[in-house]
């Protein structure tokens, strides 16, 4: 009788086995606490594999990795704005004052992981990471298009003084052609960025996946612009080389 | 008189035929339409049209060389300038 019983018992254990690593299998089966479901990092139930004290410190640390990633990289990324040459006082200022809210809203998810107790807790901190700031979806691609759009600018400043000063040393007309080739790249190029600042300026986590789109575009303006940039060098160059053979 | 006016108009078809040789004769001051006199003052004023030509060269080569500079920058923003989703889902 106690061994029919035994094995009963190991049969049912076996069977819930199987049946709860079936759960775990299928996408659709989630268990209430689960973070973001469709988030790799954060998917697995981490306490099928451990204890729930360990799954919650696993949890803790896996959270308190992907904001340290973020804080590396805003910090980076102040740097690199601080330092761009072309951007405007007040863009420039904007930029650094959404880097300083992520800045402080990831630091204060963090204190708020650290100090959670129940796994619902960190869980919905560690997926309010992603979906409250979407640092890297959004703020750091944002940023890197109005430095693009301000060397964008810089670059045809420079472009359209070498071009005047061009101008006045040649003789021909098709060197005089050429420069104008140039200068009408240049403009090409000023206009593709004129609007992508304001564009993106704006775009923050609540717009998700909406603002994609305008993400997108204006990542389209620079390279359209980058592209003229470069015609407009190369028609440049080759006239300032005919000028210095020219005049030896 | 006569001789004068026959070296002239000689002195003026070697001219003519340098000039259509495209050979301009620059060092004595001499083109296709004639010689102009060196003096002081002229030969001064070459030399500052060369400098000033001269310094536009190198302005243009240095604009040249800032832009090249400028457009490694922007092709350094261009990937940084992508939406990652896929690392914001892994991060």
């Amino acid at each position: 009788m106690k061994r029919r019983l035994r094995i009963g018992t190991v049969t049912l254990v076996a069977l819930l086995t199987v049946g709860s690593a079936h759960l775990a299998a299928s996408p659709s089966a989630q268990h209430p606490w689960s973070p973001v479901a469709f988030r790799p990092s954060v998917d697995q139930d981490p306490t099928a594999t451990s204890a729930p004290g360990e799954a919650l410190d696993r949890l803790k640390r896996l959270g308190a990795t992907a904001i340290g990633q973020r804080l590396d990289s805003l910090g980076a990324l102040r740097g690199s704005l601080t330092r761009a040459i072309g951007v405007s006082d007040t863009d420039r200022a904007a930029l650094l004052d959404d880097i300083a809210a992520t800045v402080a809203g990831l630091e204060a998810v963090r204190t708020a992981i650290a100090a959670g107790t129940t796994f619902r807790t960190v869980s919905d901190a560690v997926a309010n990471i992603v979906d409250g700031y979407r640092a890297y979806s959004v703020l750091v691609p944002k940023v890197h298009l109005v430095i693009g759009a301000g060397l964008v600018d810089q670059a045809a400043d420079v472009l359209d003084d070498a071009n005047a000063q061009l101008v006045s040393l040649v003789d021909d007309e098709a060197a005089r052609e050429l420069l104008a080739t140039s200068s009408a790249a240049v403009a090409r190029a000023r206009a593709a960025v004129a609007a992508l600042a304001s564009s993106v300026l704006d775009l923050d986590a609540t717009g998700w996946p909406g603002n994609e789109v305008a993400l997108d575009d204006g990542k389209r303006a620079l390279v359209s612009a980058r592209s003229d940039l470069g015609d407009a060098l190369g028609s440049t160059a080759e006239v300032a080389s005919s000028v210095e053979i020219a005049t030896g | 008189m006569q001789r004068r006016g026959a070296l002239a108009l000689g002195g003026a078809g070697v001219a003519a035929l340098l000039a259509l040789l495209g050979l301009r004769v620059l060092d004595d001051g001499c083109d296709g339409a004639g010689c102009t006199a060196r003096t002081p003052e002229n030969t001064a004023v070459a030399s500052d049209a060369t400098e000033t030509s001269t310094t536009s060269d190198r302005s243009v080569d240095a604009s040249i060389d800032h832009v090249e500079d400028i457009l490694r920058q922007i092709d350094a923003e261009l990937p940084s300038a992508t939406s990652e989703e896929e690392r914001e889902l892994t991060g």
